[in-house]
């Protein structure tokens, strides 16, 4: 019963949101670009190395881009959804005490943050855009693809992503983190680029610590079948433990809040 | 006297910021994070090559260094665009000042303390990563560094100032800032050196004034353009600074008819 009233509430938010959208045809216009300018620029990037180089850290034209892409569209996603409108702004809830007409709406608040606020219509464009770079990487690819195995690790990337979200900005709960949509996208950049060009401890901390290479390389890598078992042995434990920790820490910081509002 | 009500506005916002100082110095070390990828990424493309497009691995270090550094300390997005949006305009408007003359102090303001706050963060980092640098000592090229940084302030100012004014047009001006905080990171060769680039991009580039406020500033500190073209850029710098400031104050007079405010 809870998660068909969860539902219904998240389609109504998304029905919602979007007739609001609706109105801002030239806004929606301008962010597009905005996402297709950063997309190019992103592009012209590696492009640009690689007229030095034939291969970043073992990783070809090919696997970069489908990197790119993979990077592009859990970030479109997350954006539409979690981090937009609900866990970015929580260090503005603390600070103006909002979270208490939140906290006492009989409503799950983790998930409520993932359609609250949602953005679905206007970050359509760029998943899509995303889409069609990693099918581009595929088709410039000389290799075998595990199709399968990279749709199953993207969704595993996504959950890791999320579980990420809520523990960085449950740290709020704590000390509030005013510029903490810059620090997140700071750590998220990390990812963009392939996980071994990373070495020794670095390398491990962003596998286990700040998991950016379970969300985004190793999906990537398992495309190309280039994933050893030991990764994926590592993507799976990061899960676990990601899904475990975030709600522990989601749950004592709730309990230690203290409204701070009239 | 003129000046004084601007003076006191800088000193002004200089207290406020030292007051909040802590994010400022966060500020910087979030900046750092994107160091992290940079100097494992080149390290990688670097191996078994002495130089790249005319870099070597130390001055490519020192560029993602320094242009990090600049960027956090002079590029700030203004609260103009929020002001005409809210209506706020009207408590500026009525009063005996130059708007975009109080904005700039402002604007100054935070950028000095930042710089400031910046500097022995800076110098940290360098001793740290002393090994894989490139250390220059022509103090020269610290002065040079210094007035072009200054002019690089004003010109940022310029871009985000006009930017912000095609709120009396469009409502929802953020939206076009996003795609000029993209493009600055291509334009300005914060992202990658303009030398990496092709020639269809960098000619863009030489047609739009971003290159002033990042990519040569620190190809001039890192001895890479002749004494003609440091004098070329820094004309090229304030030419961009009159040529936007004059748009500007026109901009701004058109706007200003525009503009309604309505409330208590």
């Amino acid at each position: 019963m809870r998660l068909i009233r969860e539902l219904k509430l998240a389609v109504l938010h998304i029905k919602m949101k979007t007739m609001d959208r609706m109105e801002d045809k030239f806004v929606f216009f301008l962010l597009n670009l905005g996402a297709v300018v950063r997309l190019i620029l992103s592009l012209v990037f590696f492009q640009a190395i690689f007229t030095k180089v034939d291969a970043i850290a073992g990783w070809s034209f090919a696997e970069v881009i489908v990197l790119l892409g993979t990077w592009e569209f859990i970030h479109s996603i997350a954006w539409a959804t979690y981090f937009r409108g609900g866990f970015r702004r929580i260090p503005v809830y603390l600070q103006r005490g909002d979270l208490d007409i939140l906290l006492t709406r009989p409503l799950n608040l983790k998930t409520y943050f993932i359609y609250d606020n949602n953005d679905l219509l206007f970050s359509l464009p760029t998943i899509l855009l995303a889409v069609c770079l990693i099918i581009y990487g595929f088709s410039i690819s000389a290799t075998d693809l595990n199709i399968l195995n990279y749709l199953l690790l993207l969704i595993i990337g996504i959950v890791i992503h999320y579980s990420l979200v809520v523990m960085m900005s449950s740290i709020n709960f704590w000390t509030i983190i005013e510029q903490f949509t810059y620090l997140f996208s700071e750590v998220a950049d990390l990812g963009r680029y392939p996980i071994t060009i990373y070495k020794g401890f670095t390398r491990l901390a962003l596998t286990i610590v700040i998991p950016v290479a379970c969300i985004y390389s190793f999906p990537a890598k398992a495309l190309f079948g280039n994933l050893k078992i030991s990764e994926l042995g590592a993507m799976f434990g990061v899960l676990i433990i990601f899904l475990f920790c975030s709600n522990f820490i989601w749950n004592r910081g709730l309990r230690r809040y203290e409204s701070t509002g009239f | 006297m003129r000046f004084a009500k601007y003076l006191i506005t800088f000193k002004n916002v200089l207290q406020n910021e030292m007051e909040f100082r802590a994010n400022t110095v966060v500020r910087f070390l979030i900046s750092m994070i994107m160091l992290v990828s940079a100097l494992y990424l080149w390290n990688d493309v670097f191996s078994g090559r002495a130089e790249i497009a005319g870099y070597t691995k130390e001055q490519l270090v020192t560029y993602y260094i320094l242009v990090s550094f600049i960027m956090a300390a002079i590029f700030s997005g203004l609260p103009v665009s929020e002001e005409i949006q809210r209506g706020n305009l009207s408590a500026y408007i009525t009063r005996p000042i130059n708007y975009i003359f109080y904005q700039y102090w402002h604007s100054l303001g935070r950028k000095t303390f930042r710089l400031m706050v910046g500097l022995p963060i800076l110098i940290a980092v360098f001793v740290i990563f002393k090994d894989y640098v490139y250390i220059i000592t022509d103090p020269y090229a610290y002065l040079v560094l210094a007035v072009s940084v200054f002019l690089a302030l004003n010109l940022l100012f310029l871009i985000d100032i006009l930017i912000n004014f095609l709120e009396f047009w469009f409502t929802n001006s953020f939206a076009i800032n996003f795609i000029f905080d993209m493009s600055i990171g291509i334009f300005a060769g914060t992202l990658i050196p303009l030398a990496f680039l092709p020639v269809w991009v960098v000619s863009i580039g030489n047609f739009l004034p971003f290159q002033y406020t990042g990519a040569f500033l620190v190809d001039t500190f890192l001895g890479r353009l002749s004494t003609e073209q440091i004098l070329l850029g820094i004309g090229m710098q304030l030419f961009w600074t009159l040529l936007l400031a004059v748009f500007a104050q026109l901009i701004w007079a058109r706007g200003l008819k525009r503009y309604e405010a309505y409330g208590s």
